[in-house]
């Protein structure tokens, strides 16, 4: 008899959806009432799982702490493909996914940190239409947005209260320049390549470590550019080289430490474009940077410190907005164009850069490269407040 | 005591089905439910749907086809909805920065 388990990383949610009243049909009427439906999110899978009152009963009844025999094998093993009960049997599949809950709870993972990192983990998702290089949206399909949706709050904002006017504070000097000049970057220049000097500019200056501090000579935190919670740097640059001189077009990762970039695996320049633009769901404007940059969470250095803790995610994801802040910053100084986005295959990109999603995952992607004498078509025109 | 009930163990895909059916004049499903009280609960409980005898009317009427189909064409988007995190409907419009989503999810 199989022995199971429930996984320690799992939960519910109740939703409904309009159905009929069945009472009412019967007698010639349509009237809607709230179907409910129950489903399982499955940490493990990364994957809704709809289940039968039979089945959240039979989940219910099974303890996450401890193997018990199953009573109903078929169900079980079927809940157990779902990642919703874990099977003591020898299918790879399922031991790949007993390993994946006892990862996670080695890991340290917060459970509701858990849930909303692999909801978000996408997979596969593409913007383009056949293919095809992304358009700017039309007028009309603005128009129908705010139609459905209502217009968006207002840009600036304001509260009732007593005001303090504030003096108007002019600094000059070349970080005031450059914070005014930053921007982001949609078009790139495909004629030429980025020379080494530049990427290993951005990659030190940026990712680069520059000071290291012991804590009871036993902890070591780092120093970089931008600030990290606990001063741990768990966010790791991966580089998706397109068009640099000298380098192979490729998947990389830059140590930080002794400023090399360490290969994962070659791409043909035919192949990396598209590559790229899968990586970040069809936005065809950042593949054509020179260079993307995947921030990739070390999730067991984080959690090593912040424990199941319900706040360590969130400092990973300021870890990486710090990042590509100071990204955008360099860049600018270099005169290179920079971008970054949180709309990335995940899941993908882990594949790629040979990452398994929990011990280390990423979290956004960003790039930059020679920006292109005109700007993009999707570029927005800001002009001065008056 | 006579006792009223309707209990439902239905799903998304369950009631989009039985909707469909429902809005096709010549389905089984609607043949069964205008045939016979009897006929009427197996039929209901072949889907899920289980009702106390009591809860029958004597005579069965159905809303007609046409009254379905509008009515599933009103609520097919919210009952189909996709549960997979990844597959929602995505990314209406473009504006310059991350796009849009409608990820009702």
């Amino acid at each position: 008899m199989a022995r199971i388990r429930r996984p320690r990383y799992l939960c519910f949610f109740c939703e409904d959806f309009p159905f009929l009243d069945i009472d009412q049909l019967l007698r010639g009427q349509l009237e809607q009432i709230a179907a409910r439906q129950l489903t399982a999110f499955s940490i493990l899978c990364g994957e809704t799982v709809e289940l039968s009152p039979e089945d959240l009963e039979l989940v219910l009844a099974t303890p996450s702490s401890e193997w018990v025999e199953s009573s109903d094998e078929v169900r079980a093993r079927a809940l157990a493909r779902q990642g919703v009960l874990l099977i003591d049997e020898d299918d790879e599949e399922l031991a790949e996914l007993r390993r994946r809950d006892e990862r996670l709870t080695e890991l340290n993972w917060n459970l509701e940190s858990a849930v909303y990192h692999f909801v978000a983990r996408w997979r596969g998702v593409d913007l383009r239409e056949n293919g095809a290089d992304l358009e700017p949206p039309s007028s009309q399909a603005v128009r129908d947005f705010v139609d459905a949706f209502g217009a968006p709050p207002p840009a600036f904002y304001a509260v009732e209260g007593d005001r303090v006017e504030l003096p108007t504070v002019t600094r000059d000097g070349q970080l005031y320049d450059v914070l005014l000049r930053r921007r982001t970057a949609r078009s790139f220049d495909l004629a030429r390549d980025l020379p080494l000097e530049e990427l290993a500019g951005v990659l030190r200056y940026v990712f680069g470590y520059h000071g290291f501090a012991r804590l009871l000579g036993e902890i070591t935190t780092l120093k970089r550019t931008s600030p990290s919670a606990g001063g741990f740097h768990p966010v790791e640059a991966y580089p998706l080289l397109l068009r640099v001189e000298g380098v192979e077009p490729g998947l990389y990762h830059y140590n930080g430490r002794d400023h090399a970039l360490e290969r994962i695996a070659a791409l043909d320049p035919g192949d990396a474009r598209e590559l790229a633009a899968e990586l970040v769901c069809g936005q065809t404007y950042f593949a054509d940077a020179h260079v993307l940059v995947a921030l990739a969470a070390r999730f067991d250095r984080a959690f090593w410190k912040y424990r199941n803790h319900p706040k360590a995610l969130a400092a990973l994801l300021m870890d990486a907005a710090h990042l590509s802040q100071t990204l955008y910053l360099v860049c600018t100084e270099m005169e290179l164009g920079a971008f970054v986005t949180a709309a990335v295959n995940n899941a993908d990109i882990d594949e790629r850069f040979g990452l398994d999603g929990f011990q280390e995952g990423v979290l956004a992607v960003c790039g930059f490269g020679k920006p292109a004498a005109h700007p993009s078509a999707f570029d927005p025109t800001f002009e001065p407040l008056p | 005591m006579t006792e009223y009930w309707v209990k439902m163990d239905i799903n998304r895909q369950q009631a989009l089905k039985m909707l469909d059916e429902l809005a096709d004049a010549r389905s089984k499903l609607r043949k069964d439910l205008q045939r016979s009280r009897r006929s009427a609960q197996k039929a209901l409980a072949d889907r899920g749907i289980e009702v106390a005898e009591a809860s029958l009317p004597a005579r069965i009427r159905l809303p007609s086809p046409d009254q379905v189909a509008a009515y599933r064409m009103q609520t097919r988007a919210i009952v189909a909805k996709d549960r997979k995190p990844f597959g929602f409907a995505i990314l209406v419009v473009i504006f310059g920065a991350m796009p849009l989503v409608d990820g009702a999810n």
